[in-house]
């Protein structure tokens, strides 16, 4: 009975060191799902034109999540550039969130357009549907529409060379390889 | 200069605490007496070294010296000298070395209050030099204030906005007097331990240093709640968040602690007890300091989320209480007469049982959702509502046997006299029931509870308040200002508890857009905006809102709730604006738009929160840290008695 | 907590393209309950010491827009908070479900309790003097 107390807390103690080990590996923020891509509401800039889900298919599409307000997204822009200039054959797609098309249109101006189609989020639905709490955040979408890599947080180069460019490398000659 | 001399004091102190410990552990074999000679003067070097390496820290903070690394992190030369001062330990390696300071403060103390314990003073000083030493190898090699960058920057990183408030001078301060006082009533109980003995002298010696940081604990989770009250700006102030919830543990514990130490100083029973409750409440503060500093939990109060630091931390823990309840288990202590479930040491007893699940209760809390990742398992949140389910019926006892037990004999109650005590309560209970039932419809139910368990528990001190008078004890004698601390806390915890069913129940929350035009009408109240506007101030940019108040037609007062955006960090906080009278509280907050451009004025929108009863709560933190607040003074005063 | 949510729809909003201030509840009472119900279930997921309820942020103020959509549209209370979880991952509910891997949670404060109070009822029973 006396020993209890150093036994349970040899028990306590043991835990916290793995939890503490466990979290110390853990620093990775992006993480992987397989799950297909919802089909989000969102248009472009002018309202004029609405996102098509089936665009996705057949090519290796790269989505950031934005907005002109957020600093470490301004960060990022050259590092989406270079990676549209690293693989030509990616689509990449910008949408922001919680912004204005004339605060948006002039800001992308200053910090270089790197996406090839732009789409606002005004109200936050896709943001929502894609269980997105912060921005900047990065999807990547294979060949078929599944998701298969998020990066919470902006791209560096660092990851852009890393993991994430070996991703994007196989998904395009996956994509290559079904047609 | 100043930074390596600070340095200089921590190596000093680290050789000086090793010497503190080692000598008196080893001669004590030889020479006991030699133990005496050494431990005085050693405790007093502490205090000296750690004070003069604090103030090298401070003086850093004053002279805005960029040349130390910790000034560069925490502060900024546009800030306020108060905050800059207050950023000296609102950050990981400076809160540390305050704990320091406050453990060698502590220790000093320790050494030169009168004791008629000579010898387990000196062996808990002894104790207290090892537990010295191995924090200041924490500090001196992972988390070392003192380090210089040269070339020095321009300017400092701005400090955290939301910890640029007056509560921040008080708030850690007070919780490190609390966490470190557990550290000398652990000294004490190994001390005890070891010399064989936890006994009635024992808990004389020791009572004072119980009360401490139970006073402290109090009014810093009190002055926490208050901050996150007024700066978090949802109205509430308590959410059982993981860091919230490693402040109440000791807490707990040290008020079991503190309950069954009476029982071990009157009827010298309980002592093993007290010894694990005692060891146990550092071990919680412990813990506390390593989940908040390892990067394990994230929140507004995470410092450096640093593996390595949470490593050494652990290691420290681990050492020192594994050694603790290793001595627990070996120690050989004498026997007591056991305690009889009816009388006021069983009730006690009861309390401490109660106590100690609630705090199992929320360590697990704290833990559950880690231990679950660890596994590999669906990871949870634990919210509030667990907590009202688990806690809260857990801790409802509490207030019920508070009542009784003071009236009650310390040996041996006969049922009878229990039914005749309860009898003597139950009409204050039952009319308090009624009469909420009666006002207060549709919330009258729980309400009703709180404000009859809250009657109860006041009337019950009152009773034994009365009969103290009958009994001829002096109001201002030593025994009469125990029972009149005692009734004060126990008041207090009533007006605490009837202040959280107050503002459970009543509390109403109104949202509209801000017009200018027509005044807003909110219930009883409605708001006219006088001004708005848009200034920029030091280290930010201020929207503001004037707002005049009316309830019933009656102007009341001018409210001017305020939207700050903090340039350099890109974050905004909101200013609530608060008017509070000892019945209810208005808060008042502006939100904004859903698009936010923060270079713009965008379109703002107000929340008010009408809180009944608000004041209760910090009147009943306030007044139970006075009932142990005068609790520990007459103990102090009981110290040199024979 | 219990909140009374007191809401009036203002007449004149200062006319913008954007929401005005703070949330547009619903026109029905009724289901302007059940979203309320839901936010207190939802953790804020970018202050995370709060619930859906109380926060002010733009995430969380366009969730409880979306809440009150999906309320509108019929969703039962399960359904909706199914739906945040298989987004945001099960720590956005503020309430452990009851399930296999949190079982021992909401058992253990009863377990504990029994285990306690049986202790006590040990050692209160015992007449002589004991080493305990």
């Amino acid at each position: 009975m006396r020993r209890f107390p150093f036994l349970l807390f040899m028990v306590i103690s043991a835990a916290l060191a793995a939890m503490l080990l466990q979290s110390a590996r853990d620093k990775n923020p992006a993480s992987i799902a397989n799950a297909p891509f919802p089909a989000i509401t969102v248009a472009s800039f002018d309202g004029k034109t609405s996102w098509q889900p089936e665009a996705l298919k057949g090519r290796v599409t790269v989505i950031n999540f934005y907005a002109s307000w957020c600093t470490p997204c301004a960060a990022e822009m050259p590092e989406l550039a270079a990676l549209k200039k690293q693989f030509p054959k990616i689509h990449l797609a910008g949408i922001a969130w919680n912004d204005d098309p004339k605060t948006l249109t002039k800001w992308l101006k200053a910090n270089g357009n790197p996406f090839h189609s732009s789409w606002l989020d005004a109200k936050g639905d896709a943001t929502i549907d894609l269980g997105i709490k912060g921005i900047p955040e990065t999807i990547v979408v294979d060949a078929t529409g599944a998701i298969r890599f998020r990066l919470a947080g902006p791209l560096t180069e660092e990851v852009r060379n890393g993991e994430f460019g070996t991703l994007i490398t196989n998904l395009l000659a996956e994509a290559k390889g079904a047609q | 200069m100043i930074p390596e001399l600070g340095q200089l004091c921590l190596v000093l102190a680290l050789l000086v605490s090793l010497m503190q410990a080692g000598v008196p552990l080893l001669n004590r074999f030889n020479r006991p007496h030699g133990l005496l000679h050494l431990t005085k003067p050693a405790a007093t070097a502490m205090f000296l070294l750690i004070s003069g390496a604090f103030a090298a820290l401070i003086f850093s903070y004053i002279t805005s010296d960029f040349s130390v690394l910790n000034v560069i992190q925490n502060s900024h030369s546009s800030k306020p000298m108060l905050y800059k001062i207050v950023g000296a330990w609102g950050n990981h390696e400076g809160s540390m070395l305050l704990w320091m300071w406050v453990l060698a403060t502590c220790g000093f103390l320790v050494a030169m209050l009168p004791t008629n314990e000579k010898e387990l003073r000196a062996t808990t000083l002894a104790v207290l030099g090892l537990i010295s030493a191995g924090l200041l190898a924490f500090i001196i090699f992972t988390s070392n204030p003192f380090l210089r960058v040269f070339p020095s920057p321009l300017d400092g990183e701005d400090l955290n906005p939301l910890l640029q408030d007056i509560g921040l001078a008080f708030h850690p301060p007070t919780l490190y007097v609390g966490y470190v006082g557990y550290g000398i009533v652990f000294a004490y109980a190994i001390a005890g331990m070891l010399r064989g003995r936890i006994d009635s002298a024992w808990a004389r010696a020791v009572h004072p240093w119980i009360l401490l940081p139970w006073v402290f604990l109090t009014l810093g989770i009190g002055a926490g709640s208050w901050w996150a009250y007024r700066e978090l700006g949802w109205g509430g102030w308590w959410f059982w968040d993981p860091v919230e919830n490693v402040s109440l543990l000791p807490w707990l514990i040290g008020t079991a602690l503190l309950h069954s130490n009476m029982v071990l100083e009157k009827r010298g029973q309980l002592g093993r007890w007290v010894a694990l409750l005692a060891i146990l409440a550092f071990t919680l503060s412990l813990i506390g300091t390593f989940i908040v500093r390892s990067g394990l939990l994230t929140s507004v109060h995470s410092f450096a989320s640093d593996p390595e630091r949470g490593t050494f931390i652990l290691l420290y823990i681990f050492i020192t209480s594994g050694l603790a309840f290793l001595v627990y288990e070996f120690a050989d202590m004498k026997a007591s007469k056991p305690v009889a479930l009816l009388s006021r040491s069983g009730f006690i007893l009861i309390n401490n049982l109660l106590l100690f699940v609630a705090a199992a209760v929320v360590l697990l809390a704290i833990l559950y959702p880690l231990a679950l990742e660890l596994l590999k398992l669906p990871s949870i949140s634990v919210g509030p509502s667990y907590f009202n389910a688990t806690f809260l019926p857990i801790t409802a006892a509490l207030p019920i046997l508070a009542a009784l037990a003071p009236l009650m004999a310390w040996d041996q109650t006969t049922p009878n006299q229990l039914r005749t005590l309860v009898g003597k309560l139950f009409p204050a209970l039952g009319a308090a029931l009624l009469i909420t039932l009666a006002l207060f419809k549709p919330e009258g139910a729980l309400l009703g509870i709180g404000m009859g368990m809250a009657v109860w528990l006041a009337y019950g001190s009152v009773i034994y308040i009365r009969r103290m008078r009958a009994a001829r004890v002096r109001l201002f004698s030593l025994i009469g200002m125990r029972h009149i601390a005692s009734a004060t806390a126990h008041v207090g915890f009533a007006i605490f508890i009837l202040g959280i069913a107050l503002t459970a129940t009543l509390k109403q929350t109104y949202e509209l857009p801000m017009n200018a035009k027509a005044p807003m009408v909110m219930g009883d109240y409605s708001l006219r905006l006088i001004a708005a506007e848009r200034t920029t101030q030091d280290n930010y940019i201020s929207r503001r809102a004037t707002l005049e108040v009316s309830h019933h037609g009656q102007v009341i007062t001018t409210l001017t709730p305020e939207l700050r955006f903090f340039t350099v960090r890109n974050m905004q906080t909101a200013e609530a604006a608060l008017h509070s009278t000892l019945l209810r509280d208005i808060y008042i907050l502006l939100g904004e738009s859903t698009y936010a451009n923060k270079n713009e004025d965008s379109q703002l929108g107000m929340r008010m929160y009408v809180t009944p009863g608000q004041q209760f709560i910090w009147i009943g933190f306030i007044m139970a840290a006075m009932g142990g607040g005068l609790a520990m003074l007459v103990a102090l005063r009981r110290l040199g008695e024979k | 907590m219990r909140n009374r949510f007191v809401v009036l729809l203002a007449m004149a909003w200062l006319g913008t393209a954007h929401a005005a201030g703070l949330d547009q509840p619903l026109m029905n009472v009724a289901q302007e309950k059940s979203a309320h119900a839901i936010f207190r279930e939802l953790r804020c997921v970018v202050c995370e010491g709060q619930s859906l309820a109380e926060s002010d942020a733009t995430l969380a103020v366009q969730m409880r827009a979306h809440v009150r959509t999906l309320v509108a549209q019929g969703k039962s209370e399960e359904e909706i908070l199914s739906y945040f979880r298989a987004r945001y991952g099960e720590q956005i509910l503020l309430t452990p479900p009851m399930e296999r891997h949190t079982a021992l949670l909401w058992f253990a404060p009863l377990l504990l309790l029994g285990g306690g109070s049986y202790t006590v009822w040990r050692v209160t029973r015992q007449k002589k003097e004991v080493p305990s």
